[in-house]
């Protein structure tokens, strides 16, 4: 499991046990720490969605807001805005005693109001919608299968001695209102004998497919973009082509 | 009011929770397979 598998399951455990805490306990050493854990997450998390992580397959770059990261952050304002007069006065009554009937009213039109909030941001979304739209900076194109077009078990290609080997680059969503021509593809990064070759970036030109014969520009206009995605951004290490890497 | 706060940490808490669980699993893929850059 990599940083980021170890971050989430630990921050889902830690969130768990203070929420599950939070409804038997009223201490307000309790209600300090779900702040702490919230304030901290809600700052990872504009991190990343700014300047990048530090560490991570995209180093420095910064994620496009998701639905479900947004959700649970909007739930991590909540616990802050909530706990913040808590956490100085102890929580008031003991946990279990009995509410009023305006409390229980209360209480349960805000656990419907999270329940809701929760389920919209459990949704699946569209994979040019989600994480995996970052890509989306270099060019339309998403690959529907993470980071990588195949997953870790299906080899590229295997390729007997002496054979000609046909290369399967895998699955994309266009995630661009128009079509797009892929002129090219070239696997730029293979990592170790017996991986699965890794695929994360795509970088697609807008030029019109290039007819047999003819020879591709060497400066390529910016790349186009869908509306209301990150703006796509040409890098001038980019192939001039679609390239996979 | 206080045990309407509570209510609303304990729940926000557990939602938060919830989603960052669900979430987990891609991460994991995109991290952690073999030839991964971490």
């Amino acid at each position: 499991m990599g940083a980021a598998g170890i971050t989430f399951v630990t921050l889902a455990v830690a969130q768990a046990a203070l929420g599950v805490a939070a409804l038997a306990v009223t201490d307000r050493r309790l209600y300090a720490a779900a702040i702490v854990v919230s304030v901290a997450t809600i700052a990872l998390w504009a991190g990343s969605r700014t300047i990048g992580l530090p560490i991570g397959p995209e180093v420095g770059e910064p994620e496009p807001v998701g639905r479900a990261d947004l959700t649970a952050t909007l739930l991590e304002a909540a616990t802050v805005l909530a706990a913040a007069p808590l956490a100085r006065t102890d929580g008031g009554a003991p946990a279990w005693r009995r509410p009023g009937r305006g409390g229980v009213l209360a209480v349960a039109a805000a656990a419907a109001l999270t329940a809701v909030v929760t389920w919209y941001g459990l949704q699946p979304t569209s994979v040019c919608d989600t994480h995996d739209a970052s890509l989306m900076r270099f060019g339309p194109l998403a690959p529907v299968e993470g980071h990588s077009l195949l997953p870790a078990a299906i080899p590229v290609a295997t390729a007997p001695v002496g054979q000609r080997v046909g290369l399967v680059v895998g699955l994309l969503r266009n995630c661009a209102t128009s079509p797009v021509a892929i002129l090219g593809a070239s696997v730029l990064a293979a990592v170790g004998d017996g991986h699965t070759v890794t695929t994360s970036r795509f970088f697609i030109t807008p030029a019109p497919p290039a007819q047999p014969g003819t020879i591709v520009p060497g400066s390529p206009p910016s790349c186009s973009s869908r509306p209301g995605r990150p703006t796509s951004r040409w890098s001038p290490t980019a192939p001039r082509t679609a390239s996979l890497s | 009011m206080a045990i309407l706060l509570r209510a609303v940490v304990a729940l926000s808490l557990l939602g938060a929770a919830v989603i960052h669980a669900a979430q987990t699993p891609s991460h994991v893929e995109e991290w952690g397979r073999p030839g991964s850059p971490s």
